[in-house]
């Protein structure tokens, strides 16, 4: 029964897989569906899990090692199952690589060397396997969530994909890849639109193209709440962000004007009571929007300790699923990058996104008809026209405008 | 015999009933060669005087089932012509809204329980139309046709069998024209005749003359009576012939000698109970011209009000198969 | 609430429908004195004398047309076939005559006949007294076709198909006769063409016919504990059927799991899949699956008659394979 563990393919651009940890050693027990190491793709870091119970009898990859897919990494076998000839093979390729033999990009040559493994009856891991299999109720439930199914048949370690398998796949991806920024077009080289791109994509077009957007834009003295975070750092070196602070006014709001936290979901508007707000994270490889879980229990402090760990656990790609779900509300910022003002693509199925840009000091009559400089922060709010209605929209962007304009009210 | 013979209207009413299952056949042929009548067409030419003669000792409430060679069945049962011609022709107007065709069919309201395009299959429908007389104490009595061939299946023995146990009013009246389809009855049967059987069954069993209406009569008018009764059963053999071959498209040449066909064409039932009248003086010839045409005008209008009827709807193809019409949706 | 056979649900069924209806009257092998093959007329004969309940010569085919001529002139016979096997005997009178003789005559008549007969393995009776030949009737149009599950709906359907103005088969299944079950008293009458629902789940539908609902609810006793939650629907009338009631199990479940005791090749089982496929195909999570007796005669050892029939433990490894995704495709 010794099976060699896989670097598994995961999408169908990944060419290699990092190890980022081993979670058992040489001559651990290993359970069936157990973690056994975590892997970081193009995309992120994943747990990879065992299809089978045995002894981890041989790891040929370090941590920190990359290698290309379908490549071994390590033995699972019995006890005193022997394993010399398995160990011979795969260092004789895996020492062909590391000599410097080119891996074929070619698709056919990937497949070959795959086939080299099945020839010596090693379970290729079912993630690579060919032959999965996708219900028609998948495939249903994959289009009306705007899934291209092709690009996740890979992910699924079973030989039927059912409904389950893709909603599991979309909870766990949707806050990965909402939209929000507008893209911008720099033509340095040629890549494939697929994986990750792709699946941010087709979920930016889904949003727009089900849900009639209409947006508000508005504009707000910030002195006050600068005047507060300079403060606060002081007394406290604390490091308040300006985006810690919007969190916390749109949690308040939110919670003064619930009908904002809400969804279209299958005929049906959903009321959260839980404000969860999304954090837009511009990286590399794309957006990612990791989640500050019940936002209207935390105070400003805690707001900022959870924003700073999750920005920096996306920085570093290495946020779980629970990270980046269950968002209800999202909050774009591109002010740190100098944007003046713009629009967002909503996060489906949320409701609302507010897209915050630079604050910029600007001219501005005061009360007393003087003209005074002022930071002023532009902000523009886009609604799902469906279920909210202008007036709904302007009375969150007027209360949000109150707070941040004069945010003692937040103690009342 | 004396009796009826003297009862010109009735002996009118016989002539007229066997002229009109002829012209009507007739028609069929003509019908049928001119590709207008579709299916087939099992003629009833030659025999016609064992339907009337049995059917004319019946009375309106009694029950009769025939066979596919059932038109002369249908017509001595006193059935709408109109309907039947429209119905042989699939016409909406027709007996069974153009659903059953020649072979099927049938007039409840005239205890016509149908003909029937399985050979034997209508002994037993007739022997349980006698047990239901006789359970709801009626009077009523079941009179069942078939021909020779159909003796040998196992339905005449079984239902002659339970209706001599429980001397249900059944009278199976068989038709022997001596061929089921090719083969000679006597090729396949070791008894000299149909009727002997009855004995095995304790019951009676009778042979008439099939070609002479008044003896079929006056022999099923026993039958009936005995019925009537509450006495059982009887077997009737009526020895007969088919002019024609099994149905129109067989010629009927080819398994029987065509000499032993104009022996029995000379002994048509119509021309010699015609003669038979004519020389007695019960009716002159002027007078059987009369009927002639009269019946001859019956089966002009038959054919005139078939062909001007529309044929069926195509949605009616789902109509009819279960009794209640708001169910039938759920069932297809 | 009292407990009363499946044998005896049958004979009060009969019992109240004469008491109501004179009409009704019964024929058959041995339905007289012995009270029926299966005690399924015990009593019967005592109270109604031998023109209601009369016993038959053995001329299955000819006796089914007598109860035929009967139901056309304005009888309500019930007739007994003691095995469905012997239902090919009177194949003529069933298949071409009480099945068609409305539609042939355009409507004109009705034929207001039940024919009882029995189904079913398990008794070591093999080729030629243990088939279940129901899907051979509800092939042919013009026929209804009923699959009691238990006493109280061979009472309630039995009752609904004496006083049906059709020719209904109504299936008993052998091992149900001696079992007991909570009939309630008094009128009962179950409508034709309305499957039960005989467990809510929301895993697997799995449609049981006849005797393989009380199975599939054996099986499911067992499943529960390892946390798999099938839905029962009990078939009840293959003719009518209720197809409603399946679509809409499936459309929730995904999974259809169809379980009958005829054998499998062009069976309901096929019929079912069939309409599951055309109407909810993409509502589908897994192929159809079926249980039925294997393609082969019934034999007669008992081994080999529990290797070829559907059991409670096929229906329980089926459904854990089903729910594994296991060996499909």
């Amino acid at each position: 029964m010794a099976k060699y563990i896989i670097m598994p393919k995961l999408s169908f651009n990944m060419r290699e897989g990092k190890i980022i940890k081993w979670l058992k050693q040489e001559g651990e027990q290993v359970q069936e569906q157990e973690t056994i190491l975590q892997i970081e793709t193009d995309k992120s870091v994943i747990d990879f899990e065992s299809q089978i119970s045995g002894i981890l009898r041989k790891i040929f990859i370090k941590e920190g090692e990359t290698v290309p897919v379908t490549l071994p990494i390590g033995i699972i076998a019995n006890k005193e199952e022997d394993i010399s000839i398995m160990i011979k093979e795969a260092l004789e390729i895996l020492d062909g690589i590391s000599k410097g033999e080119e891996i074929q990009e070619e698709i056919g040559q990937e497949i070959e060397l795959k086939r080299e493994f099945l020839k010596k009856e090693v379970q290729s891991s079912p993630e690579i396997c060919e032959s999965v299999k996708i219900s028609p109720r998948a495939r249903k439930k994959a289009k009306e969530l705007g899934i291209d199914i092709s690009l996740i048949k890979n992910k699924f370690s079973k030989k039927i994909i059912q409904e389950e398998d893709i909603i599991e796949f979309f909870n766990k991806e949707k806050n990965v890849v909402i939209g929000g920024i507008p893209t911008v077009k720099v033509i340095a080289k040629e890549v494939p639109y697929s994986g990750m791109r792709q699946i941010i994509g087709n979920r930016l077009s889904e949003s727009k193209l089900t849900a009639p957007h209409i947006y508000f834009s508005t504009s707000v003295d910030m002195s006050n709440v600068l005047g507060i975070i300079e403060s606060l750092k002081k007394e406290q070196e604390i490091n308040i962000t300006i985006n810690d602070f919007l969190v916390f006014v749109l949690a308040k709001v939110l919670t003064e004007q619930p009908k904002m936290n809400s969804s279209l979901v299958d005929n049906k508007i959903v009321y959260y009571s839980s404000i969860n707000i999304g954090i837009a994270v511009g990286l590399e490889e794309g957006l990612v929007v990791p989640v500050i879980k019940e936002a209207e229990k935390k105070n400003l402090n805690e707001i900022a300790k959870e924003s700073k760990r999750l920005i920096t656990l996306a920085h570093e790609k290495r946020l779980m699923p629970e990270d980046y779900q269950s968002g209800t509300f999202t909050i774009s910022n591109l002010g740190m990058f100098g944007i003046e003002e713009f629009t967002a693509i909503i996060n489906p199925p949320e409701s609302g996104i507010l897209a915050i840009g630079s604050i910029q000091r600007k001219p501005v009559v005061n009360s007393y008809d003087q003209i005074v400089i002022r930071p002023i922060l532009k902000m523009t709010l886009s609604v799902d026209h469906r279920i909210i209605d202008g007036i709904v929209a302007t009375q969150f962007l007027n209360s949000v405008k109150k707070y941040l304009f004069n945010p003692g009210m937040l103690l009342l | 015999m004396l009796k009826i013979l003297r009862d010109s209207d009735f002996l009118a009413k016989l002539f007229k009933d066997m002229l009109k299952i002829r012209l009507f056949e007739n028609k069929v042929v003509e019908l049928y060669s001119n590709g207008i009548m579709p299916g087939l067409a099992h003629l009833y030419i030659g025999e016609e005087a064992v339907a009337v003669g049995v059917c004319n000792a019946l009375s309106e409430q009694d029950y009769v089932t025939s066979t596919h060679r059932g038109h002369g069945h249908v017509i001595a049962r006193g059935a709408d012509l109109n309907k039947m011609m429209a119905e042989i022709l699939g016409r909406r107007t027709g007996y069974c809204k153009g659903k059953g065709g020649s072979m099927h069919i049938i007039d409840m309201t005239k205890g016509l329980l149908g003909a029937n395009g399985i050979v034997a299959a209508g002994i037993p429908i007739a022997t349980g139309a006698g047990y239901s007389a006789k359970y709801r104490k009626t009077k009523q009595v079941s009179v069942v046709f078939f021909g020779d061939a159909a003796s040998n299946h196992g339905n005449f023995h079984e239902s002659i069998n339970m209706a001599a146990a429980w001397k249900l009013p059944v009278i199976y009246v068989c038709e022997n024209n001596l061929y089921g389809i090719s083969v000679d009855i006597r090729k396949v049967t070791n008894t000299e005749n149909i009727a002997d059987r009855a004995c095995a069954y304790n019951i009676p069993g009778q042979i008439v003359d099939g070609n002479d209406v008044v003896a079929v009569f006056e022999i099923a008018q026993k039958a009936v009576e005995r019925a009537r009764q509450g006495l059982g059963p009887t077997l009737i053999e009526c020895k007969t012939y088919r002019w024609k071959g099994h149905h129109l498209a067989d010629p009927g040449t080819i398994y029987r000698a065509e000499k032993e066909r104009k022996e029995w064409i000379q002994k048509c039932p119509i021309k010699n109970f015609k003669e038979r009248m004519i020389k007695n003086n019960t009716f002159s010839e002027k007078e059987i011209i009369i009927f002639e045409n009269e019946i001859k005008e019956l089966i002009d209008n038959a054919t005139e009000f078939a062909l001007n009827s529309s044929y069926p709807e195509k949605s009616e193809a789902y109509e009819d198969i279960y009794f209640s019409a708001k169910e039938e949706e759920v069932y297809l | 609430m009292r407990e009363i056979t499946y044998a005896q649900a049958i004979s009060e069924a009969i019992d109240e429908e004469m008491r109501r209806d004179e009409k009704v009257i019964m024929f058959g092998e041995d339905i007289g004195i012995k009270g029926g093959n299966f005690g399924q007329t015990q009593g019967l004969y005592e109270k109604y004398g031998e023109w209601r309940i009369k016993d038959t010569p053995i001329s299955e085919n000819s006796f089914v047309g007598l109860a035929l001529g009967a139901a056309l002139t304005g009888l309500r016979p019930i007739v007994e076939i003691m095995y469905s096997d012997f239902l090919v005997v009177a194949g003529d009178q069933i298949f071409n005559q009480l099945a068609k003789i409305r539609y042939m005559s355009g409507g004109q008549t009705k034929v207001p006949l039940t024919l009882c007969t029995t189904i079913g393995m398990g008794r070591s009776t093999a080729a030629q007294h243990s088939q279940s030949l129901h899907a051979l009737v509800s092939h042919v149009p013009g026929l209804k076709v009923v699959m009691p599950s238990n006493a109280t709906e061979a009472k309630g359907l039995l009752k609904t198909a004496i006083r049906d103005d059709n020719p209904v088969i109504f299936f008993e299944h052998r091992m149900e006769f001696n079992q007991k079950h909570n009939v309630p008293e008094g009128e009962i009458l179950i409508p034709f063409g309305k499957a039960n629902i005989v467990k809510e789940g929301k895993d697997i539908t799995v449609v049981g016919i006849a005797r393989e609902v009380s199975n599939s609810l054996k099986a499911s006793e067992r499943l529960v504990k390892e946390g798999i939650d099938i839905e029962i629907i009990d078939l009840r009338t293959i003719v009518p059927m209720d197809r409603k009631t399946i679509i809409n199990s499936v459309k929730k479940t995904g999974k259809l799991l169809i379980v009958d005791e005829g054998h499998e090749r062009c069976g309901v089982a096929a019929e079912i899949g069939m309409d599951i496929i055309k109407n909810v195909f993409f509502d589908l999570d897994l192929p159809i699956e079926r249980i039925c007796t294997k393609n082969v005669p019934i034999p007669f050892s008992p081994i080999l008659e529990e290797e070829i029939m559907p059991t409670e433990d096929k229906i329980y490894h089926r459904v854990k394979r089903m729910m594994r995704r296991d060996n499909i495709g």
